[in-house]
């Protein structure tokens, strides 16, 4: 496991995109901060928080083109023939991309705060006011529904095999068609049951949009315990998928 | 005895209801170079994806004796590569698998399958032969005990060929690597292979080492007469069972190359004429292509 880790990090070091996909959100906080600052000056009274939850959507849709290409990439490239066959239990080449990529989420968004952070600092001379538990709790959370969606595009993505099919999804999931079309036809059939369930409230994708600065402790614990669920359901499903499924 | 590093047991491969690996049973000897043959769609690469374990058996097994499957260097098909990265990360990504990332062993692949001198060219500007060899070379992290290759000398000119022959020769002797190898060009695996394995249809037709080809395509009689059905009839009365009809229209008559004045007397004894008797010797090709022929009945 700690061999695939170690080639997974290497080939992702290897990739233009890679940094692409890292970067781009912090420009694109940079821009939001220098076009505030040019057209407000000064006292635009933009705090860093603000930034950072303004380029939220943007690192959503960032990584799930990202996840989705990276997935395809070995098997694309064939180069999954040589890394598959050598493994004793072929399901950890799907918890290797899975931990690596949480790794690399995990340092966007730091990245996304500190540059927001320094940007604000230098353009504004302060970063804002806000509460630094309040922002770690929105980020923490904002996080694991992140892990949570990724797990939900990771099993589409082997179940699909397609890479325009499995882009298509991922974007469709993240600007929200899809959720809102998904869960509203299962609420549609269960009616014609006469059966009520609210599929939508339990989808990460609305605790993802639900998701505000000030989200209270139990608002917290709902979207975590979801995602959690999210993370469990479809990594064991994508592991167990790709374990019986033939690799090439 | 013999030592194995591999057997499979009925091994079997379904797609739906279409069977493309039925009931394949082989025993390939360690420290061997183990020809596969077999036409386009025999079932020679779902077998190898099996060993190899990028394919699930449907049913069956295989067994690796004193191995395990990060031992199994594998050239399937094409050679699976990173098009930006240059060999040496190529070989540099993998051997992080094995946690042995040392410059010194990519360096020495490198030589091994002449791409030393390509640094940092990306393996998307390759030749189809430089990207045989960067397989081969992939196939070799890990220091493996078995080199599972699928026809790893398509498409190469003549010069290639001849390299990647040299370069296998050297693994097998130098290394005592395992090869288990398929190839469509069966003049070439001939000078390679030390045991074989024939498939048709996803079934193993006959599983033979080296010396007995040998002596099946040395000891064969070719006889041309008027009444092929009645000579046949006559040369099986005598004890002659190895018989096959080739596509000249001439018949192949194994393992009796001392008997060929008996045959001739009977023959003639019998009024079928005798245009040509002659002892011969055949290539792989043509045993492979006999032994497609006798499987329909000819």
């Amino acid at each position: 496991m700690l061999g695939l880790l170690r080639f997974d990090f290497f080939a992702m070091r290897k990739k233009m995109a890679t940094f692409v996909c890292l970067l781009l959100p912090a420009i694109c906080a940079l821009l939001v901060i220098l076009v505030t600052s040019y057209a407000e000056g000064r006292h635009a009274g933009l705090s860093f928080v603000d930034v950072f939850i303004s380029n939220m959507e943007m690192i959503r849709l960032n990584f799930a083109i990202y996840f989705v290409l990276l997935l395809h990439h070995d098997r694309k490239k064939g180069y999954i023939k040589n890394v598959s066959g050598t493994l004793k239990r072929k399901y950890f080449y799907i918890l290797s991309k899975a931990i690596v990529l949480s790794i690399f989420v995990l340092i966007s968004f730091l990245l996304l705060a500190l540059t927001a952070w320094l940007g604000c600092l230098l353009a504004f001379g302060s970063c804002g006011a806000f509460e630094a538990f309040t922002f770690w709790v929105y980020f923490g959370v904002n996080y694991i529904l992140m892990i949570g969606s990724m797990c939900l595009l990771m099993f589409v993505t082997l179940l699909l095999r397609n890479i325009a099919g499995s882009i298509t999804f991922a974007v469709l999931y993240i600007v929200g068609l899809l959720p809102e079309l998904i869960y509203g036809l299962l609420e549609l059939l269960l009616a014609k049951m006469d059966m009520e369930f609210n599929f939508f409230n339990i989808s990460v994708y609305r605790q993802m949009r639900a998701l505000t600065i000030g989200i209270s402790g139990q608002e917290a614990w709902k979207a975590v315990t979801i995602a959690g669920v999210y993370i469990l359901l479809f990594g064991l499903l994508s592991c167990v998928l790709f374990h019986k499924r033939d690799t090439v | 005895m013999d030592e194995y590093i591999l057997r499979t047991r009925e091994l079997s491969k379904r797609y739906g209801k279409h069977t493309v690996v039925d009931k394949i049973s082989v025993n390939i000897r360690k420290g061997s170079i183990y020809g596969l043959v077999g036409r386009n769609g025999a079932g020679k690469t779902t077998f190898m994806k099996m060993i190899c374990n990028l394919a699930n058996a449907t049913s069956g097994s295989f067994e690796l004796v004193g191995i395990g499957p990060d031992q199994i260097g594998n050239l399937i098909e094409t050679p699976g590569f990173y098009d930006k990265m240059s060999a040496a990360d190529n070989l540099r990504a993998k051997a992080r698998l094995y946690g042995r990332d040392d410059p010194a062993q990519i360096q020495e692949i490198l030589r091994l399958v002449g791409l030393s001198n390509v640094k940092k060219k990306p393996a998307g500007k390759f030749s189809l032969g430089m990207l045989q060899r960067l397989g081969i070379g992939l196939a070799l992290i890990g220091k493996p005990q078995l080199l599972v290759l699928d026809e790893p000398i398509n498409g190469l000119d003549p010069t290639g060929v001849a390299e990647i022959r040299e370069i296998l020769h050297r693994l097998n002797r130098e290394q005592g690597i395992t090869i288990l190898i398929s190839s469509h060009i069966l003049g070439e695996l001939s000078k390679l292979a030390t045991d074989y394995g024939f498939i048709e249809k996803g079934s193993l037709l006959r599983e033979i080492t080296g010396e007995q080809l040998l002596s099946d395509c040395t000891e064969s009689v070719r006889l041309s007469v008027n009444d092929r059905d009645a000579a046949s009839a006559l040369l099986g009365g005598i004890g002659i069972t190895g018989i096959t009809c080739m596509e000249s229209g001439d018949l192949q008559l194994m393992g009796c190359t001392d008997r060929t004045a008996e045959i001739t007397e009977l023959l003639v004894q019998n009024g079928i004429k005798v245009y040509e008797i002659a002892k011969q010797g055949i290539d792989l090709e043509q045993y492979y292509l006999n032994m497609i022929g006798g499987q329909k009945g000819v």
